[in-house]
């Protein structure tokens, strides 16, 4: 679970990591009141869970009322798409109004899970900021890493640099209390008082350890499916994550577009289901649905009643391709069959996928 | 023959009383599999359709021999019940539960390192040899068929589609593991490869990959560098979104690898033909047989 700057950030100090003066605003008046309060000149960032925001235009300078207004109405209620989202974006509800630091040098900083040495690893670079991936190709020389052992956890000589040293043993409480699996400042910078200040702030959360992670709940606002919209017009219902990117593979390679990443997941419910399936009906890309459940530990008949709850509950008028395979798949096609749903049943996941393209053409 | 599992495999079912533990459990002995104990604190001394119950691991060890263990136990205890059978110095340890922290696992890695346990999973359909008649997992078993074809994979359901794909055009399966998909895990590919290239009866393998992390890319390398079975790659995630992205940190410490394209263009240059869809793994499967080794 991601969560936004100006959350990380209120963790950030609850931990003893310096911040930047600022708060959050989520309409103009606010941002405003802020702005006074701090003196100008401020920045202004649009609070989105993703990241390439600088470079989209969602971290502005303004040097007075005239351009916080400016800057902040762009940003409020509007979307925003940077590299690391879909082309429309995500919609900026907030966004944060924070003192403009003189700035002497930038650093990165950040701890993640290395996957294949498989424990954590504390990333350090001396330059930081927006262009510190072409940086990690160009120059893999400047990047440090230091690999934590799990169990034994930080130790002090881990540090990277000697002044660093405060700012990375609190970055690592922060991530092993609040077990995460991405804590990241990037830029960390030292500023003209010659102290060094977190002037971004990442955290990504395991959602795994939620259940005994109280204080991270609050920051849940994710809908328990497991959802992405994309670009495309047929909709996707699949069971099982690698299923599901395999169902999206085809469909491109046979020439359509792929409108979502839906992974029903294990054992799936058939209210569960009929919400799933409601959420892809309902976007109005959507020209086609293309369900495919290989039946393990789910069952495609609860699929099947399911389905037919959504198209009971609201008029759906829509090309439906259905492949049931596995638990239960006569059972479903049966279901389907009895509540009078009119479908295009696939024989495999190619069929379905050269299917579904047909419909939407 | 078969890898990891066989005849003497007795297993002890982790979580035998709960839901899908008692469910599975069954299924697993209907298949063949000699599920010799179950483990549920607290139940001790009792019996599941005649399998004996008992507190501990360790106890099951010492009243029935078992060597494997599948666990079924919640996520929330499910590191623990890890830990308790690598303490048991049990041989196989498959954890089909789903959703264990990330900070649990490494610390279990840890764990791992210093004992001769092997895990499996987690959040995994667990491994299935059909020549043996042993299933230890819930993958549905009508699906595989015995034969000479190893099958390595990241995905559950597409283990499913492939082995029944594969059944379906001949080429049965010598054993089929399910590593798991989660960031961390127990066995990973090349774990599994070394196996199967000592096993007599498997010919050739299909390994089955997924966006994220860059375990393909070090199997590519491992492979280029012996003679091993042949190996057909599938690869899913082509069109995968990008939002799945976490920051800039595992794009640094991961060094441009991760995305389905560089894993399919390091298969490929390590001489591994990736089919692009399901349907082109059996032909795949046949050219390299054909090429033989």
């Amino acid at each position: 679970m991601k969560i936004h700057e100006y959350q990380a950030k209120e963790i950030f100090k609850e931990y003893g990591i310096p911040i930047p003066r600022g708060r959050v605003a989520d309409s103009l008046r606010e941002a405003e009141i802020i702005a006074q309060e701090l003196g100008f000149p401020v920045m202004v960032k649009a609070q989105i869970t993703a990241g390439g925001r600088g470079k989209a235009g969602g971290v502005k300078e303004a040097a007075g009322l005239e351009e916080l207004i400016m800057v902040t109405s762009q940003m409020l209620g509007h979307r925003l798409a940077t590299a690391q989202t879909s082309a429309e974006g995500l919609m900026v509800d907030k966004v944060l109004v924070q003192e403009k630091l003189g700035i002497k040098k930038e650093f990165y900083l950040a701890i993640t899970v290395d996957r294949q040495k498989e424990c954590p690893v504390i990333v350090f670079c001396p330059s930081g900021g927006a262009s510190i991936e072409e940086v990690a190709k160009e120059h893999p020389e400047r990047i440090y890493k230091e690999y934590i052992d799990p169990v034994k956890g930080f130790i002090d000589f881990h540090g990277v640099k000697a002044d660093m040293m405060p700012v990375a043993s609190a970055l690592w409480r922060v991530f092993k209390e609040r077990e995460c699996l991405l804590v990241e400042i990037n830029p960390l910078v030292l500023a003209e008082d010659d102290k060094l200040y977190a002037l971004d702030a990442k955290i990504v959360f395991d959602d795994n350890a939620l259940f005994r992670q109280l204080e991270n709940q609050k920051f849940s606002d994710v809908s328990e499916l497991n959802y992405i919209k994309l670009d495309g017009n047929i909709g996707c219902m699949v069971n099982g994550a690698g299923l599901a990117m395999a169902s999206m593979d085809t469909i491109k390679l046979f020439g359509g577009e792929p409108a979502n990443f839906l992974d029903v997941g294990g054992g799936a419910d058939p209210e569960k289901i009929r919400r799933a399936f409601q959420v892809i009906a309902e976007d109005p890309e959507v020209k086609a649905v293309f369900i495919n459940i290989f039946g393990g530990i789910s069952r495609c008949d609860l699929v099947a009643q399911g389905v037919s709850m959504a198209f009971q509950n609201k008029k759906i008028d829509l090309p439906l391709i259905v492949r049931f395979e596995g638990t239960n798949a006569k059972e479903g096609f049966q279901i389907l069959k009895k509540s009078g749903i009119r479908f295009q049943k696939a024989s495999s996941l190619t069929d379905g996928a050269k299917l579904a393209i047909g419909a939407v053409r | 023959m078969s890898i990891l599992i066989n005849q003497e495999t007795r297993v002890v079912v982790q979580g035998i009383t709960g839901a899908q533990g008692s469910f599975h459990a069954k299924l697993c002995r209907d298949y063949g599999t000699n599920i010799s104990a179950g483990v549920v604190p607290g139940k001790g001394n009792t019996d599941f359709e005649g399998i004996p119950v008992y507190n501990t691991v360790a106890e099951a060890v010492k009243e029935q021999r078992v060597n494997t263990s599948i666990i079924f136990v919640p996520a929330k205890f499910a590191a623990g019940a890890i830990v308790e059978a690598i303490e048991a110095k049990l041989e196989l340890v498959v954890c089909i539960t789903e959703g264990i922290p990330v900070h649990d696992m490494m610390k279990i890695k840890s764990c791992l390192r210093g004992s001769k346990t092997k895990l499996i999973g987690p959040n995994c359909p667990g491994i299935i040899s059909p020549k043996e008649k042993i299933k230890i997992g819930i993958m549905p078993a009508n699906i595989f068929r015995p034969g000479k074809i190893g099958i390595i994979s990241r995905s559950g359901t597409l283990t499913y589609e492939i082995a029944a794909r594969l059944s379906k055009k001949g080429f049965g399966q010598s054993t089929c593991v399910g590593i798991g998909g989660d960031p961390i895990v127990g066995m990973d590919f090349i774990d599994c490869l070394e196996l199967f290239d000592k096993d007599k009866e498997t010919k050739a393998v299909v390994m089955v990959g997924e966006i994220g992390g860059s375990a393909e890319e070090e199997t590519a390398k491992w492979i280029s560098t012996r003679l091993t079975h042949p190996v057909v790659a599938y690869i899913c995630g082509l069109s995968a979104p990008p939002e799945k992205r976490m920051g800039h940190a595992g794009a640094i410490i991961s060094d441009g690898k991760g995305t389905a394209k560089e894993k399919i263009e390091a298969l490929e240059s390590a001489g591994i033909p990736v089919a692009k869809t399901i349907d082109e793994v059996d032909k795949k499967l046949k050219q390299v047989l054909k090429r033989g080794y």
